[in-house]
């Protein structure tokens, strides 16, 4: 594998998400180890100093468009990807593992019958050939994949890969024409939500709750934990179905999979299907009444007790520390 | 296909849903010793959760519209199994794509789509992934070897006069889309609360005589080399009982996690 790494990058709101500053990171460690570059590609509507900011973290190359191109416009976005991976000569093309982020990513490797991994969890290259690790299964198993075809198409869940800002990097940069596609699917409304929270899936920290809380209004001390600790809110799927949270919220095998710093699982029982979904937590504390909750035997830390005593108390006491008290 | 109606008027729809079987969640997953695959004997196999809701949903515009209901899988001979029990939730027909388990997505999008090239859908439905291998890409890779539009983890979906209302949650926000039929969607957890087979509708399932194609020879592009459990985590250490235990918790936020 000789071809460039080629990232692409996804902006929201005048800025590159995190993760697209982490997926660059990445692809820095794996280009440098097989001796080619990393490109990364910017949308129309990114921030005017794209090439800085994605150079900063490692892109040695970035590509642009010339051309506008209003919200959401998959269409174009799939031809505009597989020119700058003729472009390029990219042997790994990496997308976010956003919503939008997923649906690029397999139209384009439908388009190059390329092989595929999603979120990825290590990225490497032996005897030749891209290797990657993926969870299966709900997380119970890890598979350790190498691909025989060229180009590879991956995704990468933000929180996955570290991202190193590096010094003095430039990244030469290549205008290609916005593709003219009419596009089949438009958006009609796009509302954004009020939430001042961090994006679950990006967060550092998750405050969570289950069964135990017993009602929406329980979650306010939920709430107070997660503004002392700026994290967002997540929810086992009984805190779901039972209607006190949104599916937005849900953490679990059919919700969505989060691999924070910090994961406070609040009146949880932690069973197989909620850990399937914050198993790649760097820390996992859960509180519960029940000392025989699963929890127990699956989370770093433990405090046996009524979330709805501990919980305020560490608010309490983490303000303090803070100096807020 | 009938698609154009007038405004207003009942359309028959044709509807495919594409979908697998996969292990109960619940199993307790097996690596065959020194292999690098799974053990899969003794594990209840189910209907993939996410194509439930597909099923349900092709359910319910039929039901609204008219028209008929067709579920296609690809894989090996169990997977009638899962065919079954969409018949027996309601669908109408099927056709079983037999092929080794385990093809890449773009094996299983490419079967499928030489499959439903010649069935005439107005709109192809499947859960946003398999619940095995989460790879979240044979529904779009589907619809763009198709040639159609295309709407993933759909939480809402209307269908009249040809077209398609879609409501999804992305990140920062909630999405309305709008496309032309045909289409391909894919469904999220909550798009509807898929329906229990009835007993009628199982015995009937049984029966039924469901059309078999052999897949041919697919081609292998990946290779999984090796096969682990995840890092066990070194054991939990309970701090304490209830308020008592929270200096301690905080000390390690704020020392050792550095999140304060």
């Amino acid at each position: 594998m000789a071809g460039n790494v080629l990232v692409f990058a996804e902006h929201f709101d005048s800025d590159f998400r995190k993760v697209t500053y982490e997926m660059i990171s990445s692809a820095a460690a794996l280009a440098s180890e097989v001796g080619s570059s990393v490109a990364a590609v910017a949308w129309p509507g990114a921030p005017a100093d794209a090439a800085e900011r994605l150079a900063a973290y490692g892109a040695q190359k970035v590509v642009l468009f010339e051309g506008d191109a209003d919200g959401y416009v998959p269409d174009a976005q799939v031809e505009a990807a597989l020119a700058a991976q003729q472009a390029l000569e990219a042997d790994v093309l990496i997308f976010p593992a956003t919503v939008h982020g997923q649906e690029l990513a397999a139209r384009v490797a439908a388009r190059l019958k390329a092989p595929v991994g999603s979120e990825i969890l290590e990225l490497s290259q032996e005897n030749g050939q891209i290797q990657v690790v993926r969870a299966l299964y709900g997380g119970k198993v890890r598979a350790t994949v190498r691909y025989e075809a060229s180009p590879v198409v991956l995704t990468v869940r933000p929180n996955t890969f570290a991202a190193e800002k590096r010094d003095g990097g430039t990244a030469e940069v290549t205008k290609l024409p916005w593709p003219q596609v009419e596009e089949k699917t438009r958006v009609v409304e796009m509302r954004k939500s009020e939430a001042t929270r961090p994006e679950l899936t990006e967060a550092d920290v998750v405050v969570s709750g289950g069964r135990g809380v017993g009602s929406a209004d329980g979650f306010k001390v939920l709430e107070e934990l997660a503004d002392v600790l700026g994290a967002a809110i997540g929810a086992s799927r009984a805190a779901v179905d039972a209607g006190w949270r949104p599916q937005t919220d849900q953490v679990g095998q059919t919700g969505k999979v989060v691999t924070p710093k910090l994961y406070i699982a609040c009146g949880i029982s932690g069973s197989i299907q909620h850990w399937a979904g914050m198993s790649g937590s760097k820390c996992v504390v859960g509180i519960n009444k029940d000392p025989q909750a699963p929890i127990f035997s699956r989370a770093d830390y433990g405090i046996v007790g009524d979330l709805f005593e501990v919980v305020p108390e560490l608010t309490k006491q983490l303000k303090e520390v803070k100096g807020q008290s | 296909m009938q698609v154009a109606g007038d405004k207003g008027k009942e359309v028959a729809v044709k509807l495919v849903v594409a979908v697998k079987q996969v292990p109960d969640t619940e199993a307790s997953i097996r690596i065959a010793p020194g292999e690098a695959k799974i053990d899969l004997s003794g594990v209840n196999m189910i209907l993939n959760p996410y194509d439930e809701y597909a099923v349900e949903e092709a359910l319910k515009l039929r039901d609204a519209h008219g028209g008929e209901v067709w579920a296609v899988t690809v894989g090996p001979d169990s997977a009638v199994d899962v065919l079954r029990t969409a018949i027996a939730m309601g669908v109408n027909d099927a056709v079983h794509i037999k092929a080794a388990e385990g093809l890449d997505p773009f094996a299983t999008a490419t079967l499928l789509a030489e499959q439903i090239k010649k069935m005439d859908a107005d709109l192809v439905l499947l859960g946003k992934m398999a619940i095995d291998d989460a790879q979240m890409m044979v529904g779009p890779m589907l619809a763009e070897l198709l040639g159609v539009p295309l709407v993933t983890r759909v939480a809402r979906l209307e269908v009249a006069d040809g077209r398609l209302k879609a409501e999804r949650d992305v990140e920062g926000g909630h999405e309305t889309l709008e496309a032309p039929l045909p289409a391909v969607v894919t469904a999220e957890k909550g798009l509807n609360e898929p329906r229990y087979p009835s007993l009628k509708g199982k015995m009937m399932a049984k029966k039924k005589v469901i059309e078999t194609i052999e897949a041919g020879e697919v081609e292998k592009r990946e290779t999984v080399v090796g096969l682990n459990y995840p890092p066990s985590r070194s054991g939990t250490k309970i701090l304490g009982e209830g308020v008592d235990a929270v200096p301690e918790l905080v000390r390690i936020i704020r020392d050792e996690l550095k999140l304060v």
